[in-house]
């Protein structure tokens, strides 16, 4: 698979990511980070990742990783119903066929820095 | 198994014995040939009527030199019921390659493989019959051309004319025993096949198929794939069974750029596999994306039409552990966490949105942008523009040839497609010959109750009349056709009019005989509902009936439609027995050519195929009837060919023949020379019943029109003529089907079409009609 695209090269793949976060969410990500070994040893479970990705905060605190407060109290509100838009797509083509995507996310350590 | 119908010939034209028996049926009709030679040898009586079973099994009773292959064994039957006698002829078949450098000619060899001729009396052999007999077919038949095969030595464009043409009869000697002829094409860059391998592989019911070697097919298609794509056709691999390509290439539509990973076509049992790989990054993502399918074909209103069938798609996607978190939170602050799916996985490379809005929530994502946004369009352009359109061209190509080409003397056949298989391709068609008879009156007679028809005029009317040979008399259900005046009738039980050739007609038992209106037509219950329209109250049978009129022809009649007070009746009369010459030809339009690919959509127009009949289809359907989106094509002007070729034909009219050819008022009195056609300076050669006139300026006239006229003499000075008004305009048109590259096509896809994202919801498998497409204000087209 090809390597994540990278848009800046003076900042960290990271950083750039949670660059549009508050500067308490950015810190208490990077907090988290520090936890980046036992998250990714989690998430290399096919069925932990498929919890990661409707329930995030319930699968980190079931495995043992510790969530910052503020962080802890975003997901705490994220709706995991609404990840199902990631997993199945169902699209209608004009030849009158339906098909139904089966897409499978894999969470990985993003682009190695340095 | 690829190539096992073909025994890797590049294409195979197989033809049952049935429809070779047709066509030399017909070719021994004609010309009133056979009666010619009956009438020579005191068989006068027969009226030139006869029937043949023709064999391709090899005979037992007959010596036949070492080394004869090919052989067919003739069976006349002579006079109306057979009664007369039986003629025999056992020859050999070869391919001509003599006498055209332009043409293979399939033919009949009397002259030099006439191996047994017979002719029996009941079943005493009638001695100096059989020497005379193999003196006309040697000297005055020569050979049955039946099957002409353009041919390009020098082509190097396995797209071009074939390099050569072959032949075999398959000779099954198994307990099927499932004959054929083989034609079989070797195109540029293919090598000739396993000819003994060969078996039938003509559908029950059909009388001819092509089948087309995958590995032709992929050498055809391979530049036009990779010129849709916009790539070196180096960068696709094929082999006898597949194409594929071997490298990865860029993809672009609808604003999207990808990376085509993988991209094959593989031949399966009854359906080419199509299999895409696509790939794409973004910020947050790296994803790849698979879809197969199958293109399956089948023959619609005689057209051959290619439909794929998309498999559910597959995708990867890896995104880094933290993304997936800080897009989460962010969607929480933004309070749209839909918008956040597609920002944290798209939103970061500004991803497309494809489909437009169901239900009210925005959709699309990698998903709907790469896969269904770009790769389903390119496999369903492979499979319904680039395949569909080459075979189609391939076979019509094919098709065309064998219709009429006056370059060399042969019985014309069409070609009528009824099915299609993939294992190879092969088509499966009706083939029918075409026969140049004198027709003395054709058409559509309405005649009214209590009404009187004459067949040798197609006149109707009432008992005045002079002479009739059917009356339409009664009323209401007792209604009935009647033959008159000696008219004699046989009931065919056949309903297909055009399918009928005179020597068809020889052979049935004519009598007077009444045919009961039941027998034409069955009355639909509720006849007197008022909204019925009238032509809705009878269900015709549309059987055929052959008659012998009262003044001696042979005529074919069907009642195509019943009403209360008359019906319309079809009919053809054939003159009788007289000679007579039919004059035949023009400057063609012709040529061999396959679909080309385009990079601009100048002059070319994409005809949607109509969606009424359009039924969503979850794909796990086994064969969901699809429909197909449409089709690309475009006007072709081409330069009309500046060489004529006239051909005359003459009927009961026998012995040495001369034939004097006047043009444009100008007596042609040498075997080639030079003429005047208006302003227009040309030259013609002429052989026997074969003028061929070729315009010599550089700058042609905008048309040219001038009469041809050939009079046809014999040795006792009788004459027959007969002119034809030839016009020649410089261009011709044709509608032919085009490739665009794949970036318009997807362009264009999204335009006319919309891929919609459905809810979440589970879907019902069919829904109806007027709920499958979406409503202006629920789809959007992709920007």
């Amino acid at each position: 698979m090809a390597k994540t695209k990278s848009q800046k090269s003076g900042q960290s793949h990271f950083d750039q990511s949670i660059a549009q976060l508050s500067p308490s969410l950015q810190r208490e990500m990077r907090e988290l980070r520090k936890q980046e070994a036992k998250i990714l040893k989690l998430l290399s479970d096919s069925h932990k990742a498929e919890q990661y990705l409707s329930h995030p905060l319930q699968l980190l605190q079931a495995g043992g990783i510790q969530v910052p407060t503020l962080l802890k109290r975003r997901l705490q509100q994220f709706d995991p119903n609404l990840a199902q838009h990631l997993s199945r797509q169902t699209y209608a083509l004009p030849n009158g066929q339906t098909v139904t995507a089966r897409i499978r996310v894999r969470f990985t350590q993003g682009p190695r820095e340095g | 198994m690829p190539g096992n119908q073909t025994q890797r010939f590049d294409a195979v034209m197989e033809f049952t014995e049935q429809s070779v028996n047709d066509v030399i049926s017909t070719f021994f009709d004609s010309g009133g040939l056979l009666s010619s030679f009956l009438n020579a040898v005191g068989l006068g009586s027969a009226e030139g009527a006869f029937s043949l079973d023709m064999l391709f099994d090899r005979p037992s009773d007959v010596p036949l030199p070492g080394g004869a292959s090919n052989i067919i064994d003739l069976r006349f039957d002579i006079g109306a019921d057979g009664s007369l006698g039986q003629l025999r002829a056992v020859a050999g078949l070869h391919m001509n390659r003599a006498t055209s450098n332009d043409f293979d000619i399939a033919e009949v060899d009397f002259r030099n493989q006439l191996h047994f001729t017979g002719f029996t009396a009941g079943s005493i052999p009638i001695p100096l019959l059989p020497n005379l007999f193999a003196n006309f077919l040697r000297n005055q038949v020569g050979a049955i051309p039946l099957f002409p095969v353009p041919v390009k030595r020098t082509a190097t464009d396995p797209a071009d004319l074939p390099t050569q043409g072959d032949i075999r009869i398959i000779d099954d000697t198994s307990a099927a025993d499932r004959d054929a002829l083989a034609i079989m094409l070797t195109f540029a860059g293919g090598s000739v096949g396993n000819a003994a391998g060969l078996q039938h592989f003509i559908n029950p019911g059909d009388t001819g198929a092509i089948a087309i070697f995958f590995r032709w097919l992929a050498r055809i298609l391979r530049p036009r794939v990779a010129s849709a794509l916009q790539t070196d056709q180096a960068n696709f691999d094929i082999g006898d069974d597949f194409l594929r390509l071997n490298r990865t290439i860029q993809v672009s539509g609808g604003g999207e750029t990808a990376d085509l990973t993988k991209l094959e076509l593989r031949l399966r049992n009854g359906f080419i596999e199509l299999k895409g790989e696509i790939a794409k990054s973004g910020f947050c993502y790296d994803a790849t994306g698979k879809i197969a399918g199958r293109i399956r074909a089948e023959v619609v209103g005689g057209e051959l039409v290619f439909k794929a069938e998309i498999d559910n798609p597959d995708v990867d996607v890896d995104i880094p552990w933290y993304c997936w978190l800080g897009a989460a939170a962010i969607g929480v602050i933004a309070g749209g966490l839909v918008g956040v799916l597609v920002g944290a996985v798209v939103g970061a490379v500004g991803g497309a949105v494809v489909g437009g809005v169901v239900g009210g929530a925005v959709v699309g994502g990698i998903v709907g942008a790469i896969l269904i946004g770009i790769l389903v369009p390119v496999l369903l352009a492979i499979a319904e523009n680039v395949i569909e359109t080459t075979v189609e061209g391939i076979a019509g190509n094919l098709a065309d040839k064998l219709r009429q080409d006056l370059q060399v003397p042969a019985i014309g056949l069409n070609l009528i497609f009824q099915r299609v298989f993939i294992d190879d391709v092969a088509i499966n068609f009706d083939a029918r010959p075409i026969e140049k008879v004198p027709i003395r009156a054709s058409g559509v007679l309405e005649v009214r109750n209590g009404q009187l028809i004459d067949l040798d005029n197609g006149q109707v009317g009432s008992e005045s009349m002079g002479s009739a040979d059917l009356e339409w008399r009664g009323s209401g259900f007792g209604r009935q056709l009647r033959t008159r005046c000696g008219a004699r009738l046989a009931r065919t039980g056949l309903q297909d009019f055009a399918g009928i050739l005179r020597w068809k007609l020889y052979p049935f038992h004519y009598a007077d005989a009444t045919v009961p209106l039941h027998e034409l037509a069955i009355p639909l219950p509720f006849p007197d509902l008022p909204f019925l329209p009238e032509s809705q109250k009878y269900l015709e049978t549309r059987l055929v009936y052959a008659l012998k009129t009262a003044e001696g022809r042979y005529s074919v009649v069907q009642v195509s439609e019943v009403f209360d007070d008359r019906i319309r009746l079809r009919y053809k009369t054939y003159e009788k027995p007289m000679p007579s010459v039919q004059l035949s030809g023009e400057f063609a339009c012709d040529g061999w050519q396959l679909p080309e690919v385009v990079a601009d959509l100048e002059n070319i127009r994409f005809e949607a195929t109509p969606r009424t009949n359009l039924r969503f289809q979850p794909s796990k359907v086994a064969h969901p009837a699809l429909a197909r989106l449409g089709r690309w094509r475009r006007t072709v002007i081409r330069q009309t060919s500046r060489t004529g070729h006239f051909r005359a034909a003459v009927e009961n009219f026998s012995g040495t023949l001369r034939y004097h050819w006047h043009v444009a008022g100008t007596d042609l009195l040498k075997k080639q020379g030079t003429l005047d056609i208006g302003s227009q300076k040309a030259t013609y050669q002429i052989d026997q019943d074969h003028l061929i006139l070729t315009l010599q300026a550089q700058k042609l006239p905008r048309a040219l029109e001038f009469l041809v006229k050939v009079t046809v003499n014999d040795q006792a000075g009788n004459a027959i003529s007969a002119s034809k008004c030839v016009k020649f305009a410089p261009f011709c048109k044709s509608e032919v089907g085009v490739i665009p590259v794949f970036d318009l096509q997807v362009d264009t896809f999204h335009q006319r079409f919309s891929v919609v994202r459905l809810p979440l919801a589970t879907l019902e498998p069919t829904v109806e009609p007027t709920a499958q497409q979406p409503s202006k204000t629920a789809s959007r087209k992709r920007k």
